[in-house]
């Protein structure tokens, strides 16, 4: 095991998981929370952990399914957890109305989508460690 | 070489699994915008069809009108009307009326360009410039009325060097002019300083200008805007471009740099028109001889400023008188002690502003001493000598003790006339339980024709130490019709006792419950005069047989000792008022929650008590676990509710129609015939309604409900939200005689909005008000819009509450009086009214949540009584609920309020709603529902991360154990169908009415896409697996 090589799409899973550990901990201010939301995100936690896990200990396909399970997760929370703020940011927007309702939530959405972003690339390169 | 077509095989399957999952939920989320979208796109999701059994027209409520124009000249002539009636004379030295013939004018002030209309928001005025309508500013009507402006100062106003000077503010993407940007909350202490005034320095005037005035009469226009969400501040609010003021109401230096030009370059005639409905300081005017004349025009809306030069012209007489106290300082009546940010005093974590929404709290220590009933009962203890009144506490404006003369510039319900008018109170009869009434004999005095209002006070006896009562409170007006010079008329003010009583905290009655209405043994006057003062002078000089003591601020002002009338009551009254009256809302009472704090509240046993601001107070464990919300849990308690019974009752069913055809009413509301109707319905149809009731309250398919279209705002529909006559229209309702059809000329103007409530309450004109409330039940008809989100109801607790705009005055009996009018109007049409915002919505800053804190007599003698008489005849067929907090507990959850006092007490048979959720975990839909609360407004926003959407297979399972919580939802579905069944969204349906689904092609084009993302999203997935498993078989 210690004679694979970190891959240029494991450190991309590695980051996109603490990225989404980071959701979970910033989605906790968001006013207008679902919490469908907090279970997607936890299971897409889960999904990226295991990802690097099996991709250690086992490598082959299996892990980048679950790399490929992580990303979907984290589109399907960022999708969810905008609904409930779409009145919020038009009068944000308008100029009419507390930015900080929602600055929580934007500052969550920008993390959660950097966090897809990354672990669409990831996917691309796959998350199996190579031998060195 | 292969491991990298896997990878870009996962890859795609990765972004369209993505794409796909995107989709089903932007579709989602569009469905729940259901109603924006087909407004804004103007398409439907359902279509009324018939199936040709029957042969009713299912016409319940016509339109006077044929066509859409004349509901348009209506509404604009109607604008006029009521700004003509509503426009105040404060001062006049000779200035006016203008003479159009031999004057020149010239216009002093930037703002006059681009005056505040409206408020913005739930006001906005709605004009369609693109489908040629306009707004008329007061250069636009003077120019109409033939007067000639001088318009060197104009072009320089319209120059680009002006530009830096205007005032605009942003509302929805696009920029408003006349307004501002007032702070958005005060914990953004960075707006405060983008507010601007909107006039130029001295400096910006040139020389030619300057001497193209001289000669020309001076209107100096001077302009303060309003808004829905923001609200003045005392200290922290600066123009940036470095005019400076004390206090933003006060005069700005810009200001006074312009009257001062305008007085040394005219003619010597100056004029101020206030554009403003906030009560600006303006005693330095008032006492300026240089000043020749003030108007207050208000903010009119869209046309009203037609009114305002009718009476500036002479073209009419004016008749308004002022809705508010405009005191010297602006911050010197006892409710602006406690105004604004209040933090509580809470254990770290204990209380998140977030999602609690429970931080915040005002304390309203003013009781029932609110507007002129603090000034002018303070005045007659200082005139008679009790309770500390002419001491040193609560001085703002006085030098030494407190004066009422240097703290009043015009006191409640003044107003002048080009003319003089005698009134004389001939009788009063005030029967207790009975009709009351008094009589009085108007005569037009002096040389000019015009009307003349009556307003009728009452003083109840007060005992020192013993209830608070006001020494002066209106309990009725009536207008005149125009008396020519000479001419007299005799009128009768109606008025109900039941108003003039006091409600008592402690009193037991003999049903052994706490709290009733009482009338106290002693005399009471009854006295007629141009406003508040006058009236308390008149009685004053009756109970003192004197005016030697007595203090006149008015020029005009006449003290009549015989224009009050005393009646002697032998025996204190707690019963006749106080059927079925108890207290209910105790828990609003800071001093009964937290006795030990020592709050103390303002009395007339001693006016040094109740200034102090209440700063941090500390909640102990009962107000903390009400600050947290989620009181109701739903529990297993019972079964046997029938729900989805499928007897073919249908909503139709239960409306009447008499042998001519013709609506006669509905089924009445105790009839068993609504039960069985409602046992129609399934639960997830009801638990969605709920959800999604006040948006658009969505369809109920089991029983023909269609879609009720309700919308913004107390100045008539709004075009943000209705933006055309023809947006709310499906061809297949193009046999309805109101149809407008996208190619119809007028198909998208906006419905003109009116003046706004203060301008309204001006007029004391009550037919004038139920004319107002018909024609928006008009537009109503031919908007295919069923219900509007106003009157606004609240009362002006504080002058800086920058949302005064949307509602009446500071007094409730006006308040009462022109609710009902306005609401009255609106159901002769079938149009259901819903003032708003019930109850104590009395600041915009941190309005969510905002724990109000009152004693109940307070809430109850003033903001609750301006929404009694609407609610307690039921002309108000709807309510929206407040974002504060009564108490600890949210406005909209509240049972005494809403179930004790509304329900119960007032028997009220509406709907419920609450207003926009801010919040879903303390306006969340448990306890709304529980307490009476109706429908949520936002159905998107009504999930709640703690107790979850209510539709959750989770939340359905414990609802469908919950007998208690079912029935209360029953309860509100009775109110609702009842309500609808009672207006014009039954218009167009009969019995053989059906309601159908349909797909608008947005809806189509979206599923489309579901489809496209989702088949590519499994095609590219079996690719992947299908190459990673043929990868795995190779090696």
């Amino acid at each position: 095991m210690n004679n694979k090589k970190i891959t240029f799409g494991f450190v991309l899973a590695a980051i996109s998981t603490i990225l989404s550990v980071v959701c979970m901990l910033l989605y906790k201010p968001v006013v207008q929370q679902t919490g469908t939301t907090n279970t997607l995100l936890i299971f897409a936690a889960l999904a990226g952990v295991l990802a690097l896990v099996l991709a250690i200990v086992r490598g082959k396909e299996i892990p980048n399914l679950f790399l490929a399970v992580h990303a979907i997760l984290l589109m399907a929370a960022l999708a969810v957890s905008v609904a409930p703020v779409v009145n919020d940011m038009g009068l944000v927007f308008a100029g009419l109305y507390q930015k900080d309702i929602i600055a929580a939530f934007i500052t969550f959405a920008i993390v959660a989508g950097t966090a897809w972003l990354i672990a669409v690339v990831a996917s691309f390169a796959g998350v199996t460690r190579k031998e060195a | 070489m292969k491991g990298k077509k896997t990878g870009l095989k996962r890859g795609l399957a990765v972004i369209l699994a993505s794409l796909f999952v995107l989709s089903l939920f932007v579709s989602s989320i569009a469905q729940t915008w259901a109603g924006k979208i087909n407004t804004f796109l103007g398409t439907s999701s359902y279509e009324t069809v018939k199936t040709g059994e029957s042969t009713s027209d299912g016409i319940y409520f016509e339109s006077e009108f044929k066509t859409v124009k004349e509901v348009i000249d209506a509404k604009e002539a109607l604008a006029r009307e009521i700004s003509q009636e509503g426009t105040v004379l404060f001062k006049n030295n000779g200035a006016l009326p203008l003479d159009p013939a031999s004057e020149k004018v010239t216009i002093w002030g930037l703002n006059a360009l681009a005056p505040t209309f409206g408020g913005l928001i739930g006001s906005t005025t709605s004009v369609n410039y693109e489908a040629g309508q306009t707004t008329v500013t007061l250069i636009d009507a003077l120019k109409e009325n033939g007067v000639s402006l001088n318009e060197e100062l104009l072009a320089l106003y319209n120059s680009s060097e002006a530009d830096t000077y205007r005032r605009k503010a942003a509302f929805f993407g696009n920029e408003v002019p006349g307004h501002s940007l007032i702070p958005v909350f005060w914990p953004m202490f960075e707006t405060a300083d983008s507010y601007m005034i909107g006039e130029p320095p001295a400096d910006f005037y040139t020389q030619e200008v300057l001497d193209a005035a001289k000669d020309t009469t001076a209107i100096v226009f001077l302009s303060r805007d309003s808004s829905e969400a923001s609200d003045y501040a005392v200290s922290t609010m600066k123009d940036p471009n470095g005019d400076n003021f004390e206090r933003p109401l006060a005069l700005s230096d810009n200001e006074r740099a312009m009257l001062e030009l305008a007085k040394a370059n005219s003619n010597g005639k100056v004029i101020v028109v206030l554009n403003a409905d906030v009560t600006m300081e303006i005693g330095e005017l008032k006492n300026d001889p240089a000043i020749s004349a003030i108007v207050w025009a208000g903010l009119p809306g869209a046309y009203g400023f037609r009114g305002v030069a009718d009476v500036l012209t002479g073209a009419v007489n004016p008749s308004g008188h002022i809705a508010d106290t405009y005191a010297a300082n602006s911050i010197s009546a006892p409710a602006m002690q406690n105004f604004g940010l209040f933090f509580f005093d809470a254990p770290e974590g204990e209380l998140d502003p977030g999602t609690d929404k429970g931080s915040w709290y005002i304390v309203e220590t003013e009781g029932i001493y609110v507007g002129y009933k603090y000034y002018e009962t303070r005045y007659e203890d200082a005139v008679l000598g009790q309770g500390n009144a002419d001491g040193g506490t609560g001085v703002f404006a006085s030098q030494g003790g407190w004066d009422y003369a240097a703290e009043v510039v015009y006191p409640f319900g003044y107003g002048m006339s080009y003319t003089s008018f005698e009134q004389e109170l001939q009788s009063v009869d005030f029967n207790i339980g009975g009709e009351s009434k008094a009589v009085v004999k108007v005569t037009n005095t002096g040389d000019v024709a015009g009307k003349s209002v009556v307003q009728l006070y009452a003083q109840a006896p007060y005992i020192q130490g013993g209830v608070e009562k006001s020494a002066i409170q209106l309990v009725g007006f009536a207008k005149t019709q125009t008396l020519a010079p000479g001419a007299s008329e005799t009128v009768t003010v109606e008025f109900d006792a039941k108003y003039v009583a006091s409600y008592d905290e402690d009193a037991v009655k003999a049903d052994g419950t706490q709290g009733a209405w009482i009338l106290d043994a002693g005399d009471y006057y009854f006295a007629i005069g141009n406003g508040a003062h006058e009236a308390l002078n008149n009685v004053l000089a009756a109970k003192l047989g004197s005016e030697d003591k007595l203090v006149k601020i008015t020029e005009d002002e006449v003290i009549n000792a015989a224009n009050a009338k005393k009646i002697s009551v032998g025996a204190k009254d707690i019963e006749t008022y106080s059927e079925g009256v108890q207290n209910q809302l105790q828990d609003g009472d800071i001093r009964k929650l937290l006795p030990e704090r020592g709050v103390e509240f303002i009395t007339r046993a001693d006016w040094n008590k109740g200034w102090e601001p209440i700063w941090g107070i500390s909640p102990n464990e009962g107000m903390l676990k009400a600050l947290h919300n989620q009181n109701y849990e739903l529990t297993e308690n019972g079964s046997g509710e029938t729900w989805g019974a499928n007897n073919g009752m249908r909503l139709i069913d239960l409306v009447l129609v008499d042998d001519n055809g013709d609506y006669a009413g509905t089924v009445a509301l105790d009839d068993p015939m609504w039960d069985t109707l409602i046992e129609n319905i399934t639960l997830e149809e009801a638990v969605a309604f709920m959800k999604g009731a006040g948006g658009n309250f969505d369809p109920i398919d089991s029983i023909g409900l269609h879609v009720v279209a309700i919308y913004d705002g107390p100045v008539g529909f709004v075009s943000d939200q209705v933006p055309g006559y023809t947006a709310n229209w499906t061809a297949s309702e193009s046999d309805e005689p109101t149809y407008v059809g996208p190619d119809n000329e007028y198909a998208n103007w906006h419905m003109p909005t009116m003046p706004t409530e203060p301008v309204v309450a001006a007029t004391f004109n009550v037919e004038l008000v139920e004319r107002e409330g018909e024609l928006f039940g008009e537009d109503s008809l031919w908007a295919n819009a069923s219900s509007l989100f106003g009157p606004g109801l609240n009362n002006h607790r504080a002058t800086y509450c920058s949302r005064n705009h949307e509602y009446y005055s500071e007094d409730s009996m006006l308040t009462n009086i022109m609710g009902v009018a306005v609401c009255k109007g609106g159901q002769s049409k079938g149009l259901m009214m819903e003032p708003k915002h019930f109850a104590l919505n009395h600041q915009e800053a941190n309005r969510s949540g905002t724990a109000t804190f009152i004693s109940e007599q307070g809430a109850r003698e003033t903001e609750l009584r301006g929404f009694q008489g609407a609610l307690e005849g039921n002309y108000a067929q709807g309510v929206m609920t407040a974002f504060n907090r009564l108490g600890c507990v949210y406005s909209g959850a509240h049972r005494g309020l809403l179930t004790g006092i509304l329900r119960d007490e007032w028997g009220y048979t509406g709907y419920v709603v609450t207003d926009m959720i801010n919040g879903a975990e303390y306006m969340n839909w448990r306890d709304v529902t529980f307490a009476g609360g109706g429908g949520c407004l936002t159905e998107n926003a009504y999930e709640s991360s703690i107790i979850g959407d209510p539709n959750s297979a989770d939340n359905m399972k414990l609802i469908e154990k919950d007998t208690v919580f079912q029935q209360e939802l029953k309860k509100m579905l009775k109110y609702d169908l009842y309500t609808f069944a009672n207006s014009n969204t039954m218009n167009g349906v009969t019995s053989d009415t059906r309601v159908v689904r349909v797909h608008p092609w947005w809806e189509t084009t979206l599923t489309a896409v579901n489809w496209v993302t989702g088949v590519l999203a499994v095609a590219a997935c079996a690719w992947y697996v299908s190459s990673a498993l043929s990868k795995k078989e190779k090696q």
